[in-house]
């Protein structure tokens, strides 16, 4: 559980990431870059609702590139055969979703563990295949053309515009997500995660809380596909395919399951990892693969392990001030002490006099 | 639709639906003692197939290129137990949050295989040479139906495998050791099983598995490196039709699946592999543990 | 005072004329992007790798003649996935400042993007996406920008499709769901009934399928005598034949010419199969092009058709490139519209585009080619 300080510096996180989010169309060395942070946002949400769904609540998703695909067509379907206004389609898109995500968690609730992961597969596969035959509604892979980019009217500002609104709901939902990590509901479905049975007897209701973390994570799911609809104004069912729900799953793993702060890390690793081989592609897969191993064979727990790692040897640090040298010394110390572990595949280094030291 | 073409359909689907018992069995077998198992079992197969394919092209006689393979991926089995999962329990395993990080590595793993044979055989098809005839098209006809010889000695095969897999599960003392270990490690190491030798032998059995069913389809589809993946689905598949804890049940789930994928093809073959699919979701439901899985109770 | 002041000035006039020229000589990089398809199935692999092995091979004649604007390929691969292609257009062109772009194997992909190039001003040469439509949707905006070097799908069609109603009575379609797929169904069917005729079956499968036999066996029972192929595993459909006893013709899209599908299949088994072609090898020059690249490349050279494009689609470019002499996309756009003299490999004319057509192919220069004794050649009208 996060400590008390985390907790009362987490709104100037969120302040900083606001004016962080308001600049960085400026800030960008070209527009590829505010591309770059379109996909990333969108992406991001996605893998938060899988986190909430994995990570939390410990059920496992491999078709999250389903709720995905069906946002993006109920936005985009909307907005240009049936010509609805964006006000309308985004969230009807994102509805669409919820749907799908109440129906295939009421499913859910039979089955457990890679039974689970298999049915939540073929849905993935089942929505793809769809996308793919039902061309007349969805274009099939030629794709849909013409779907409304957020303009405002003002197309030269196009990318700046959706960069904000997307990253505006990065923002939202991870706030969202920060305060459901550290609130009862967090609690509640941690305990859910661990045992079910347990759970029952202590009075929660586990078929509602399962299934309202699926519609929860397939909304967000949607909201991302609504987003990716509107990025370039055309889908195409190729996009939607288990590779999308893989890359979505690695990304939440990569970047720490069960920890709020993980889908951001997960999702940054993951876009570049995609942007860094994209000119390699004789070799692009080995050092995909490559750096899948050596992260996770690193820290298991994913990369934000390397700011949550807490080994009883560093001690605690007797300060709460967030720069106090006692602080500051405890946190290298951790670091150092997580390298260690890596390095000598050792639980804890042994206790020499320089570690008792780190305690202070 | 006649007897004849239904036969047809029927014993090609059996074939397919071998290859993807062998799979499962070996998706089966690692989750079985370990609770994790190979995201990467289709590229293994895939690498079988290559390899396979590469020996018999050299003109390695029948039985010494089937002992290469065999020996090249339990190597490979052993690798990816010591260095891609071993290494995840070192801070304590269970519901620790590095849960799931084997889906990564033994999905690394399958990249970095994927790409290898894509710099050695390049990215394009390639031809498999027959195991047990000498053309690929050779025909037998019987009572009016033709198969390929290839086909039928694959159900053989793998019918053969199978059986040899059920006596070592259920009738040496090894396949004792991974019930003991599967269902619960500590007690079963104060029995005095050696658990580590027992896991290695899992994921090499499940390497061994992949061998056999890469070697058996190469003459049957077409060889390409992308083609693990696809495999490696539907052998979780037909591994959560026939329920994770019973072999038995993955023999006949394999069989339905590749014989329905058959069936479905010739009915509508706009939607040919979706029916599959639905099926797999509707059993799920039904049966939430598969055919003959046992249903447990969660009691924590 | 006065002689030391005028010959520094004309020391100092001299070194900027010098650095001036110089400069001038300086050659500038142009950045030409590559888009391809370069991981993934082989369906769409041997298409993009092959397009690839012809634009470099382009690039090393360019560099050969010696020419005044140093060129710079800049190759990413797009996964077959539209949403990469779009984000590596992007990244393309403001990150990489590249002058023009050439690509990429599916069609929906160049759809995607090529409306952002149009956008930008930065011309496309198209390659080896073979949907009708993807020069003519542009060409009404004066000046397009996109251009393509690779076979057109209706050409193929209509020419398959004349012969095919002219030598037999009952023709079958097997064709892949995907948008590839039905857009050829949905022309095939089309160009059948302006012909007067109609399929006896048509059958679907997925792209991944590995077995064909139950499409094979309804194509058998319906009596097709030719049975038309546009499913991207061109060699799938062979394989179950001999078991069900059933040898029909087969024709279908030039993917059928693929030295690969000629290994898998078998000589005798693909014996009489008729493609859409563009590459004559009995042409000396395409066949002096041939051993070139079985030189250059070896085993890893396996389609010579779509290899030859992508040559003429690298000397279209950077012949282009070189007439323009900087990176300037309006003037490369210019450049290849008005291009001429052109030695193309293929079947593409030595004046390949005008105005009002930015197609290398035209309907014309499409032929039919057959297999005889392991060989693609011209079909010759019966």
């Amino acid at each position: 559980m996060s400590p008390g300080p985390s907790r009362r510096l987490a709104p100037f996180g969120w302040l900083l990431a606001a004016a962080l989010i308001a600049a960085w169309p400026s800030l960008a060395p070209n527009a590829f870059f505010v591309h770059l942070g379109q996909t990333f946002a969108y992406t991001a949400i996605a893998v938060i609702g899988l986190n909430l769904l994995l990570g939390l609540s410990g059920q496992m998703s491999l078709g999250q590139a389903g709720f995905y695909a069906l946002g993006a067509y109920g936005s985009a379907i909307t907005a240009t055969t049936l010509g609805w206004p964006l006000l309308l389609a985004m969230p009807f898109g994102v509805l669409v979703a919820a749907a799908a995500g109440v129906a295939v968690g009421l499913v859910a609730l039979r089955t457990r563990g890679l039974y689970l992961a298999m049915a939540t597969l073929a849905f993935g596969f089942v929505v793809e295949i769809w996308a793919q035959r039902a061309v007349d509604l969805t274009g099939g892979t030629m794709g849909l053309f013409g779907v409304p980019t957020l303009d405002f009217g003002n197309p030269r500002n196009t990318a700046a515009y959706t960069f904000w609104v997307a990253a505006g709901l990065l923002l939202l939902v991870q706030i969202g997500s920060d305060w459901i990590f550290a609130s009862a509901t967090g609690r509640q479905l941690r305990a859910i995660k661990e045992s079910e049975s347990f759970a029952r007897t202590v009075g929660l209701n586990v078929p509602l809380w399962r299934t309202a973390v699926f519609a929860a994570s397939a909304m967000l799911a949607g909201l991302a596909g609504v987003l990716f609809a509107h990025q370039t104004g055309f889908v195409s069912s190729d996009a939607f395919s288990i590779r999308l729900s893989i890359a979505l799953l690695i990304a939440a793993v990569i970047g720490g399951l069960g920890a709020t702060r993980g889908p951001l890390l997960g999702t940054a690793i993951l876009v570049a990892i995609t942007e860094l081989i994209a000119g390699f592609h004789t070799v692009g897969l080995i050092i995909y693969g490559g750096i899948l191993l050596v992260v996770l064979l690193l820290v298991p727990e994913g990369a934000v392990a390397f700011w949550r790692a807490r080994p009883a040897c560093c001690g605690a640090a007797p300060s709460t001030r967030r720069f106090h040298p006692h602080q500051v010394a405890s946190r290298l110390c951790r670091w150092r002490a997580v390298a260690a572990r890596a390095w000598r595949w050792q639980a804890c280094p042994s206790p020499t006099p320089a570690s008792r030291r780190c305690g202070m | 639709m006649g007897a004849t073409n239904l036969v047809q359909l029927l014993v090609g689907g059996m074939a397919m639906g071998a290859i993807y018992t062998l799979t499962a069995k070996g998706l089966f077998i690692a989750h079985l003692a370990t609770g994790r198992m190979n995201f990467g079992q289709g590229d293994f197969l895939m690498v079988a197939a290559y390899l396979s394919l590469a020996a018999l092209g050299l003109g390695l006689p029948l039985p010494l290129a089937v002992a290469c393979v065999i020996l090249a991926l339990g190597v490979m089995g052993w690798g990816l137990e010591r260095f891609a999962v071993r290494p995840l329990d070192r801070f304590g395993t269970g519901r620790a949050a590095g849960a799931h990080a084997w889906i990564l590595t033994t999905a690394g793993v399958a990249l970095i295989v994927q790409n290898t044979v894509e710099l050695v055989w390049g990215k394009s098809s390639q031809y498999s040479p027959p195991l047990f005839s000498a053309r690929r098209e050779e025909v037998v006809t019987i009572a009016g139906a033709g198969f390929f010889v290839e086909e039928l000695l694959v159900i053989l095969a793998a019918v053969a495998v199978v059986g040899a897999f059920y006596w070592f599960l259920f009738r040496s003392r090894w396949g004792k050791d991974v019930y003991a270990v599967a269902f619960n490690p500590e007690s079963a190491a104060l029995l005095g099983i050696d658990v580590r030798r027992t896991v290695v032998m899992v994921w090499v059995l499940a390497a061994l598995l992949a061998a056999v069913s890469g070697i058996l389809v190469g003459p049957l589809v077409t060889v390409q490196p992308h083609m693990g993946l696809i495999f490696t689905v539907k052998a979780l598949a037909v591994a959560s039709l026939g329920g994770f804890a019973n072999p038995l049940g993955i023999l006949v789930g394999g069989l339905l699946f590749g014989v329905a994928e058959a069936l479905s093809n010739y009915w509508d073959s706009a939607y040919g592999d979706l029916y599959p699919l639905l099926f797999v979701v509707a059993m799920l439901v039904v049966r939430p543990s598969g055919l003959f899985g046992e249903a447990r109770a969660d009691v924590r | 005072m006065a002689g030391t002041r005028r010959f520094a000035l004309a020391a100092a006039a001299a070194a900027l004329i010098v650095g001036g020229a110089a400069q001038a000589q300086q050659p500038a990089t142009v950045r030409v992007g590559v888009i391809q398809g370069l991981s993934g199935p082989p369906a769409i692999t041997d298409f993009g790798e092959s397009y690839l092995q012809g634009i470099r091979l382009a690039l090393k004649d360019h560099e050969a003649r010696n020419p005044r604007t140093k060129i710079e390929l800049v190759i990413y691969d797009d996964e077959a996935n539209p949403q990469r292609a779009v984000s590596l257009t992007q990244r393309l062109i403001q990150n990489d400042n590249a002058a023009a772009v050439i690509g990429t194997v599916n069609s929906g992909n160049v759809l995607a993007f090529a409306p952002i190039l149009q956008r930008a001003r930065i011309p496309l040469v198209a390659g080896p996406a073979i949907a009708t439509d993807i020069t003519q949707r542009f060409i009404a905006d004066r000046p397009s920008f996109i251009f393509r070097c690779s076979m057109v799908e209706q050409f193929q069609i209509d020419a398959m499709l004349d012969w095919g109603v002219k030598t037999f009575r009952r023709i079958g379609l097997l064709h892949s769901t995907t948008g590839y797929g039905n857009f050829a169904a949905r022309e095939i069917q089309e160009g059948l009934r302006r012909r007067g005729a109609t399929l006896v079956a048509t059958e679907a499968a997925a792209p991944g399928l590995n077995d064909l036999t139950a499409q094979m066996i309804r194509l058998r029972d319906a009596g097709a005598e030719l049975v038309l192929n546009f499913h991207e595993s061109f060699e799938l459909l062979y394989r179950p034949l001999p078991r069900i006893n059933y040898r029909p013709a087969v024709a279908g899209n030039w993917g059928l010419s693929s030295l690969k599908v000629l290994e898998i299949v078998g000589k005798e088994a693909i014996e009489g199969t008729v493609m859409g072609q563009a590459l004559d090898l009995s042409d000396p020059k395409a066949r002096a092009f041939d051993e070139r690249m079985r030189t250059e490349y070896g085993a890893a050279y396996r389609w010579p058709v779509v290899a030859a494009l992508g040559y003429d689609a690298g000397q279209v470019m950077f012949r282009a490139v070189e007439r323009a002499g900087r990176p300037d996309p309006a003037a490369i756009r210019d450049a290849l519209e008005t291009l001429d003299g052109v030695e193309a490999v293929s079947a593409t004319p030595a004046r390949p585009f005008s105005p009002e057509d930015h197609e290398c192919l035209d309907r014309e220069h499409v032929f039919l080619g057959v297999w005889r004794d392991g060989r693609v050649v011209r079909l010759e009208p019966r």
